[in-house]
């Protein structure tokens, strides 16, 4: 139970920065929350029973700011349903104002942020990283998908066409 | 990571994708045989851990970089066995599942830390591992991933995952495209996983839809055509064409489509297609009153292998009635698991349910009409008594009490809204084996029925939440509900342990109110939940009832 754990937990980045944060704000994190419940593998127990900083080598400290700070806005979220897993059922709930101000940050924090959230399993956060880079894709060219995101073009004009082909039974849908 | 994580995400390696080579061909191999290995994906690196079980003395971290194709080794020995982690069970967790992560935390190897980030390339778009790219086309309809299917090699590879998962199409012209591509690519025909099936049409002209879905030629006022629009038989010819190629279905839906293309597309699909396991029955037949087709649908059914187990769902009185119509037809041995409704036959026509299928395991009624009441009960009187699980999203007016002993061998109950009365379903919990239990919120549960869950350790247990947000069940008391969850508490593993709604409620409560002793946080937190209004009338309502709880801890921190 929440009340027993202690008020705050210490998390350590992948340049060995230590945050400090409120409990009901790390567990937003699942795999944060897995580890103070003692869920997570035995090695990994130990850190949350002391004053040991919790490491998140794959995290640096100004993602984990940035993440940190959306788990701070969200710590009063209910905890999503299972069935919020459906295909259908995520797409229809758009972004939070909030949230998408939130995301509003440049490309490279955009995908550290999407990995960063995947790597703590912060499935809410994970969903507004995803659906932003969706909504970025939406109703463009592949031209300009690729000057968007930076991507060098290697098919050759031959297999872009066999791919035309190949998905245009897809094309009235 | 597209040597190992692809593959590990889609299910199988394609031929024709030259991409960056996979700098752990190795490491991936040994998953084979008595290794254990997880990939794991982490930042912008994937980490890939394997660990031999039998030289369980090596530990091996392999990084990979897919954006810049480097890769880097560690290896270390351990100089003491004693301290050996034991590798297979503590850091590893087997999973290939994209949701089962694995935690990593490099305490193991200090001694060879490097900094990962020296490493890294800005984070790109195509950096990210196949189950993010997957994640993201998740939210793209299919004209987005048509364009995005040509921008690049390493994109195409979540586009078609995700175009080719389920497909459904609505002409020939579609679906002899389809069959082409099969037929140049036959790498994408397991990746077709679920079929939609609806009557195809013959493309001539610009076909729009009107409000109704029935399609309507545009540039054209004639009404006539619109019959020849459909293909014959719904466009059956083009429909079996697609099964031979498509070997790896395991779920088809079946709307309105003609008694003969129903049963010919059934009888193929389950010869073609051995790992089709769930079949969604149309709700009624378009056209046709075909009643020699009702026997030979039934037949096609049970002239499976008896081991063969398959899911029907029907979506209407119709295919239920040629399921359970009364003759002298072999019974239905593979059917597992049923669902149907909305609406329920007449039972005077049914036969009994256990006579048809005496194997059922699952049976969903779902959305009952007004006036089938009695076919309902005639559906829980007749079920096999042996189900294992029985659920409901509807239920008629009465209750049925009397019903719900039959099944001594449940062991899931799931939405329970009025049929069962609290006392009856209390009477059925004492006894059986019931390992889930699901309400609506709509439930006439009470004080006494929850405290009574509280000694009785049901592990999956949860009231359905409308939209995520707790509420109070009506009949329900405060102080009761308090001491509900207090209880709960006490007993770790109970049913109403696992009841999320006031567990979160409570959670938040408590911490406002046990903590801080103050009812200004809880009068915070309660308008956010009920909205202002309903805050303070909520707080004066509930605080009798959580007094009593603060109170009793109190004493028991003094105590203790």
């Amino acid at each position: 139970m929440a009340a027993a754990a202690p008020a705050k937990v210490k998390l350590s980045t992948s340049e060995g920065e230590e945050f400090e944060v409120e409990n009901d704000v790390a567990v937003r994190s699942v795999l944060i929350k897995n580890m103070l419940e003692g869920k997570s593998p035995s090695v990994l127990r130990h850190v949350g029973e002391s004053d040991q900083a919790i490491p998140l080598p794959n995290v640096s400290a100004n993602v984990l700011k940035k993440v940190l700070e959306w788990c701070e806005h969200h710590k009063k979220d209910p905890e999503p349903l299972a069935e919020d897993q459906d295909d259908t059922r995520r797409k229809t709930t758009e972004i939070s104002d909030w949230d998408a101000k939130f995301i509003q940050v440049d490309q490279e924090m955009l995908f550290e942020i999407i990995l960063a959230a995947n790597y703590l399993d912060i499935k809410p956060l994970l969903d507004v990283g995803c659906k932003t880079v969706a909504n970025m894709i939406k109703g463009k060219q592949p031209e300009e998908i690729r000057k968007l995101f930076n991507i060098v073009n290697d098919f050759t004009p031959e297999e872009e066409a066999q791919i035309k082909k190949e998905n245009e039974w897809a094309e009235d849908r | 990571m597209e040597g190992c994580g692809g593959t590990e995400l889609i299910g199988r390696r394609r031929r024709r994708r030259p991409e960056t080579p996979s700098p752990l061909p190795a490491a991936c191999e040994t998953k084979s045989k008595r290794a254990t290995a997880v990939l794991h994906v982490c930042g912008a690196l994937d980490i890939v851990l394997v660990a031999t079980r039998h030289r369980a003395e090596l530990l091996r971290l392999a990084f990979s970089s897919d954006s810049i194709g480097r890769s880097l080794l560690l290896e270390r020995q351990a100089s003491h066995p004693a301290r050996r982690p034991p590798l297979d069970k503590t850091l590893l967790r087997v999973g290939t599942a994209p949701s089962e992560r694995l935690a990593f935390v490099p305490v193991l190897a200090p001694a060879t830390a490097v900094d990962a980030s020296m490493l890294r390339q800005p984070t790109s778009l195509l950096s990210l591992p196949n189950e993010l790219l997957l994640a993201i086309v998740a939210e793209l309809n299919t004209p987005d991933l048509l364009q995005l299917a040509l921008t690049c090699r390493r994109l195409l590879v979540p586009v078609r995952v995700k175009l080719y998962r389920r497909i459904s199409l609505d002409t020939t012209d579609a679906c002899r495209k389809l069959a082409a591509a099969l037929d140049d690519n036959k790498g994408l025909r397991d990746l077709v996983k679920g079929m939609g099936l609806e009557p195809l049409r013959e493309v001539c002209g610009n076909v729009a839809y009107d409000e109704d879905g029935d399609p309507y030629l545009l540039d054209s006022d004639d009404e006539e055509m619109i019959e020849d629009v459909i293909a014959p038989e719904d466009g059956l010819a083009s429909w079996l064409g697609l099964q031979t190629r498509l070997p790896a279905v395991e779920r088809v839906t079946m709307l309105e489509l003609s008694p003969v293309a129903v049963c010919s597309f059934l009888e193929q699909a389950l010869k073609y297609m051995p790992r089709l396991s769930c079949v969604l029955l149309p709700a009624e037949p378009m056209s046709g009153d075909d009643d020699a087709v009702a026997c030979d649908f039934r037949r096609i059914v049970s002239s499976l292998p008896t081991s063969r187990g398959l899911e029907l769902m029907t979506n209407g009185p119709w295919c239920l009635l040629k399921l359970v119509d009364h003759d002298n037809a072999p019974p239905l041995v593979n059917v597992r698991s049923l669902s149907l409704g909305p609406a329920i036959p007449d039972p005077e026509r049914m036969a009994e349910l256990a006579s048809v299928f005496p194997n059922l395991q699952e049976l969903t009624i779902y959305l009952v009409e007004a006036d089938a009441d009695e076919g309902y009960e005639h559906l829980l009187k007749t079920a096999p008594a042996g189900i294992s699980t029985l659920r409901f999203a509807g239920e008629p007016g009465k209750p049925i009490d009397h019903l719900l002993h039959r099944f001594s061998d449940l062991l899931e109950l799931r939405l329970v809204t009025k049929s069962f009365s609290p006392k009856s379903l209390l009477s059925y919990l004492r006894d059986s084996n019931l390992v889930a239990l699901e309400f609506d919120s709509g439930a006439p549960v009470n004080d006494r029925f929850l405290l009574s869950l509280v000694d009785r350790p049901v592990p999956d247990f949860q009231a359905f939440k409308d939209e995520a947000r707790p509420k109070w069940p009506t009949g329900c008391s405060e102080a009761g509900l308090s001491r509900v969850v207090e209880g709960a508490r006490s007993v770790r593993g109970t049913a109403v342990d696992a009841l999320d709604w006031d567990r979160q409620f409570e959670e938040e409560l408590e911490r406002a109110l046990v903590n801080h002793a103050h009812p200004r946080p809880a009068h915070d937190f309660l308008e956010e939940v009920l909205g202002g209004d309903g805050a303070s009338e909520a707080l004066h309502r509930l605080r009798p009832g959580l007094l009593t709880f603060i109170r009793s801890r109190e004493e028991a921190g003094s105590s203790g």
